[in-house]
């Protein structure tokens, strides 16, 4: 009796939180038609330009803010809050038109002096993106519907970066009065939701003055902070969530589940062979020792150690970037033999010591370095793998303390790859090592006429990096993107797909 | 009495003090620069610097611990090197989250290992050994691994509750409790097989007191017997299995919160050790610190008002 009692009431338990489950899941089973909800790797991070997140936590800021260019899916610079622009002959004054149309979500107007005040204050501004920005020297507000900058230099990269944290446009009362970076003021597609969104939520509307409202097909967007895989699969499958990425998946088994996919290269994977100089191991002076390492490296069988079967690639731009040339990914066929014969000639028969980083607990398994240590083994390379603790391991990188180490880097456009690896400041430039040759061919590349000349001059900056081998790049990293019936993603040349991209299917 | 939960309360402020001291030190092994992690690797070391002079990271860390200590002392926990808000709030976005996992989760593993606990004492046999291989299966099964089996069955397959996220109270308690049945039950099975066993075992003992004998032949009735005698004298054990299980719930439920995409403290733990956030890091140790100071102290007081002889100890 006394059982049958307890028993009564936990069932009656069970009975009242399932109709309560069913209560709730009424209202969460499959999302609405108007509401794109996206997963997203990010967390809500700040509404500053300065600080954005240009990767995974792109969506939060495209949504609320408009930039004074775009991109298109090509990644080709397109008008955005400036209607038109031009580079002088010199490369070094760029004009740009603006529009009239548009107003911030305060009600104050974009003109000039508003782009200004934006500009001025994210070039004086310390944060991840203030680099972006370093090579404007002047900025000239010349009538309500154009903007001059000056620059100390071409910048290849300024026209891409003004569609991105660069060219964010605040509203400038928002500027002069602060607080923009948690509640964010701009002229963007979407409108900031506070009082809808919750912990791990973030909630838009449509804003209905955006004047290029249609190229963004729902009236809702909802972003979900989400960083494991099963759960965002979960989350696809049962309709909780539109979209959401995965990195080093396999993408056909996305698409037995019935989903959508779209492939975006976003990094290469390899060695960073940083001490080209030979400050602190002589060998990786010699161009030879360099090339060895590139021709021993076995690019297939690296490929199986990384799921969703990776492109094997000796170069650090990315496919269909204006520096790329798959033809550069013939310039290293595996060849022991022939390794060890410049190793021979470098003067390193019995080859060498090194110490690297290991990256075992990033990459979640050691079969990298077992594989590295077989490979380098196999021309005498013999790696000590020093642990480095996490919070460390990328300042101990850049700061010169190894000489070569295993790195993932992202991709962007040719001049912003340069930026971030190749040039004597370059963060992954450890050793802020340069060479003649090499320097020529940037610097023409950097004041070459943008389009098919520039293009031709990175892709001679990009075979001469192939051939004195600075790196010894591996294979590529795809993220892949995935989608419920009803969501389109359109491809994207390379990156974070941009918010714009996300569209109904048939549309 | 009073004396004593003064002596209580005194020896958890010292404990908390010892505690988030030893933490503060221990997170400054770690070697991270704040600068750079908010710049980012392209930064100027000059704007490193300057980025660290303003955080007052360049100054000794006797200066910085006192700093930070005497802030909290005034109720101040600092500001997130990454989001420049107070730690404060950041605490108090996510502190909903795993309190209603936790406190759930307690009130399941509360009243379940209780039911059982008697199930198990005055059954015995066949309800006994059923009662047994449930806390075996919880203390065998890791709640990872029951969440996700829980996810799959429930929110992928049968899709009766959601598959992630969560919902506030204040918001929707329909959702809410739909949205935290899984989570909950992923992380109540090990503290049920824990405070079972504990209670199941005391109950044990009790009812097979002599005095429980004195007081049966007295006709005083068998509910009467155990819910008013034999609870009481068997709930001290239970109440220590109970306090351990919610201070285990404050670490393990992390994977929990990962799984069901769920954004706790653990999440916030996560984020921030990435972002080598300290002043957030800190304000978590404080609070996970002071939460379990708090249950700890709740279990003595409990354990005191339970057994008169505890007082005179």
């Amino acid at each position: 009796m006394r059982k049958s009692r307890i028993f009564t009431v936990a069932t009656a338990v069970a009975m009242a939180v399932t109709a309560l489950a069913g209560c709730g899941q009424s209202t969460q089973g499959g999302v609405p038609d108007d509401t794109l909800t996206l997963a997203t790797a990010s967390p809500l991070g700040s509404f500053d330009p300065v600080k954005f997140d240009v990767g995974p936590g792109k969506p939060y800021w495209q949504a609320v803010y408009d930039t004074l260019l775009r991109q298109d899916a090509n990644r080709n610079v397109i008008p955005g809050m400036a209607s038109a622009f031009s580079y002088d002959p010199a490369h070094t004054t760029l004009t740009l038109d603006l529009r009239k149309d548009i107003r911030f979500s305060d009600g104050a107007a974009f003109d000039a002096n508003a782009a200004k005040a934006n500009l001025a204050r994210f070039t004086s501004t310390p944060g991840p993106n203030s680099a972006t920005g370093e090579a404007i020297t002047g900025i000239d507000a010349v009538r309500p519907d154009q903007l001059v900058l000056h620059l100390s230099a071409p910048d290849p990269a300024l026209l891409p970066n003004l569609a991105s944290a660069l060219g964010t446009m605040v509203s400038p009362d928002a500027l002069s009065k602060g607080g923009f970076d948690q509640v964010p003021v701009g002229s963007g597609p979407y409108l900031y939701d506070s009082a809808g969104s919750q912990p791990g939520t973030t909630v838009f509307r449509r804003n209905s003055a955006y004047p290029d409202g249609a190229q963004y097909p729902f009236d809702r967007l909802e972003l979900v902070a989400i960083s494991d895989p099963n759960t965002i699969r979960n989350g696809l499958t049962t309709g909780r969530l539109d979209a959401g990425s995965f990195v080093a998946t396999d993408a056909s088994k996305l698409q037995a589940a019935g989903l959508s996919t779209v492939q975006v290269a976003n990094a290469w994977n390899g060695l960073i062979l940083a001490d080209r100089a030979g400050t602190i191991q002589p060998a990786l002076g010699k161009p030879e020792v360099r090339q060895a390492i590139n021709m021993v490296v076995d690019r297939d069988l690296f490929r199986t150690l990384a799921p969703g079967n990776p492109p094997a690639t000796t170069q650090i731009f990315a496919p269909g970037s204006g520096a790329y040339d798959e033809q550069l990914n013939a310039a290293y066929p595996h060849d022991v033999t022939k390794a060890k014969e410049l190793m021979a000639r470098a003067g390193y028969p019995g080859g060498f010591a090194v110490t690297m980083p290991d990256m075992s607990s990033f990459t979640g398994s050691p079969a990298l370095n077992t594989a590295l240590d077989m490979q380098l083994g196999a021309i005498g390379i013999t790696v000590t793998w020093e642990k480095v603790p996490p919070t460390q391991l990328l300042t101990s990188m850049t700061s010169g303390r190894f000489p070569m180490f295993f790195m993932s880097l992202g991709m962007k456009s040719p001049w912003e790859d340069l930026q971030l690896s190749v040039l004597p400041a370059a963060a992954w430039n450890p050793f802020h090592v340069s060479e003649p040759e090499l320097a020529a061919l940037i610097s023409a590349a950097q004041h070459a006429e943008p389009g098919t000349a520039q293009d031709a001059a990175f892709r001679a900056v990009n075979r001469q990096l192939v051939q004195s081998a600075w790196f010894a790049p591996i294979f590529g990293a795809e993220t892949v993107w995935a989608s419920v019936a009803g969501v389109k993603i359109e491809r994207q040349e390379r990156g974070y797909p941009d918010l714009v991209r996300f569209q109904r299917a048939g549309s | 009495m009073a004396v004593l939960l003064c002596k209580r309360a005194v020896s958890a402020l010292l404990l908390l003090i010892a505690v988030t001291t030893l933490a503060f030190f221990l997170t400054s092994l770690g070697g991270t620069d704040p600068g750079r992690n908010i710049l980012g690797p392209g930064a100027s070391s000059e704007a490193v610097a300057a980025t660290n002079h303003s955080l007052g990271v360049d100054r000794s860390l006797l200066v910085q611990y006192a700093d930070w200590a005497g802030g909290v002392f005034r109720g101040d926990l600092g500001r997130s090197y990454m989001s420049n808000q107070p730690v404060s709030r950041e605490l108090s976005t996510h502190l909903p989250v795993s309190m209603s996992l936790m406190g759930l989760s307690l009130t399941v593993v509360g009243v379940a290992s209780l039911l059982l606990a008697v199930l198990a004492a005055t059954g015995r046999g066949r309800a006994d050994r059923l009662v047994q291989l449930i806390a075996l299966a919880g203390h065998a099964v890791p709640g990872y691994l029951l969440a996700l089996l829980l996810l799959t069955a429930f929110a992928v397959h049968w899709q009766i509750f959601p598959v992630l996220g969560y919902v506030p109270l204040s918001i929707s308690p329909g959702r809410w409790l739909s949205g935290m049945v899984l989570p909950v039950l992923a992380v109540s099975l090990s503290g049920i097989s824990g405070a079972l066993l504990q209670g199941r075992g005391a109950l044990l003992d009790v009812l097979d007191a002599d005095y429980m004998r004195t007081l049966r032949s007295r006709g005083i009735s068998t509910r009467a017997l155990l819910w008013r005698h034999a609870l009481r004298n068997a709930a001290p054990p239970w109440l220590t299995a109970m306090s351990l299980g919610a201070v285990a719930m404050l670490g393990g439920s992390f994977m929990v919160e990962k799984v069901f995409a769920m954004p706790g403290l653990g999440t916030l733990a996560v984020n921030s050790t990435l972002a080598g956030d300290r002043p957030v890091l800190m304000g978590l140790v404080v609070l996970t610190a002071a939460m379990v100071v708090l249950v700890n102290l709740l279990t003595d007081l409990a354990q005191l008002w339970l057994t008169p002889k505890a007082r005179t100890i």
